[in-house]
């Protein structure tokens, strides 16, 4: 079995063996993992996802032209799924929302702050969440690329197929929405500005 | 009056950069904020990555499922029978003429021939009747 190194997560040829494709799915299911439950706001269905973006991921190995890193041509196909899944369960929405609160369970560290101020935290968090669960898909997945994964903007521009100045108008858009939903809510987080450069 | 302006313009400019620098920092602190909660809330115990690893492993060797072209047919054309049937079965029958009794006919004919053979008709009877009484007193005197 093939050594797992960083030099070979980010190599511009997927290993055609499935034995030697251990190390990929090792690399980046976290990951992939994360983006997809962020997307899908499902346990049960990121977990299939991710299993089926490595599949599908091992099965077009062929078309990995290595152009992109690794990472970013996997968090496309990932995306992709999301955006099947989504348009596919669109009756599930009921059932998401059930979901939503064992889901978004907020995790702020609280050692050394008052409990106000923690609630605020989780106040704040849950009308960012709320924004963004209510955002198109595109720009969702632009904005949970950027300030979840923190991935730069020409990569997100190269997972979801778009130019960049688009993926650029999407998260200006994408903070908009949220810094509205924010003051809506009643809760002051400054000005959300679109923090792009 | 210019260096008035001027002096007023001065000190609001740092006032406005504070105040957008205040901004920023609360921004980019609810993101992190969020970032951190996101990442936290999808957080896993090792066995699930071990879990899910060797489940994406074993699918790796699969077989890819090819799909028959046939199946699609097969659907396609029983859909297509069912509704055939269902158009048939479904469709209204005509309905039968109502059954009359025997002789309703005759019963008509005999019931229209006595109106035609009476004198009068009846709507105007009470008239007639007027008219008899009027002979019968006439003959009378």
């Amino acid at each position: 079995m093939k050594q797992i190194t960083m030099t070979d997560a980010e190599s511009d040829r997927l290993p055609s063996d499935p034995d030697d494709f251990d190390w990929v799915v090792a690399h980046h299911q976290k990951r992939i993992f994360r983006t997809l439950l962020c997307l899908v706001r499902d346990v049960d269905a990121a977990e299939v996802l991710t299993q089926e973006c490595f599949l599908r991921a091992f099965r077009k190995r062929n078309t990995f032209r290595g152009e992109s890193s690794l990472g970013t041509w996997l968090m496309s196909i990932a995306v992709n799924l999301a955006h099947d899944h989504n348009k596919n369960h669109r009756w599930a929405f009921w059932r998401r929302l059930m979901r939503v609160d064992s889901l978004e369970q907020i995790h702020i560290a609280d050692a050394g702050r008052s409990p106000e101020l923690v609630i605020i935290e989780r106040e704040l968090v849950d009308a960012i969440q709320y924004a963004v669960q209510r955002l198109p898909e595109r720009q969702k997945a632009a904005f949970l690329l950027r300030f979840v994964e923190d991935m730069p903007l020409e990569d997100i521009a190269e997972v979801l197929a778009l130019e960049l100045g688009t993926v650029k108008s999407h998260l200006h858009r994408a903070t908009e929405a949220v810094r509205k939903t924010c003051i809506k809510q009643g809760i002051r987080t400054g000005q959300l500005q679109s923090p792009l450069e | 009056m210019q260096d008035r302006q001027d002096s007023s313009g001065s000190r609001q400019h740092p006032m406005d950069a504070e105040a957008l620098e205040q901004k920023e920092m609360d921004l980019e602190s609810a993101l992190a904020m969020f970032r951190s909660s996101t990442r936290t809330a999808a957080e896993r115990p090792e066995w699930f990555w071990k879990k899910q690893h060797a489940v994406i492993m074993d699918r790796l060797y699969e077989p890819i499922p090819t799909r028959r072209p046939g199946r699609a047919l097969a659907w396609s054309t029983a859909a297509l029978a069912v509704l055939f049937c269902l158009f048939f079965l479904v469709q209204p029958s005509k309905a039968p003429a109502p059954d009359l009794p025997a002789g309703a006919d005759q019963t008509l004919l005999i019931e229209v021939e006595r109106e035609l053979s009476k004198e009068y008709p009846e709507a105007l009877m009470p008239a007639a009747l007027l008219g008899d009484g009027t002979e019968n007193l006439q003959s009378r005197q």
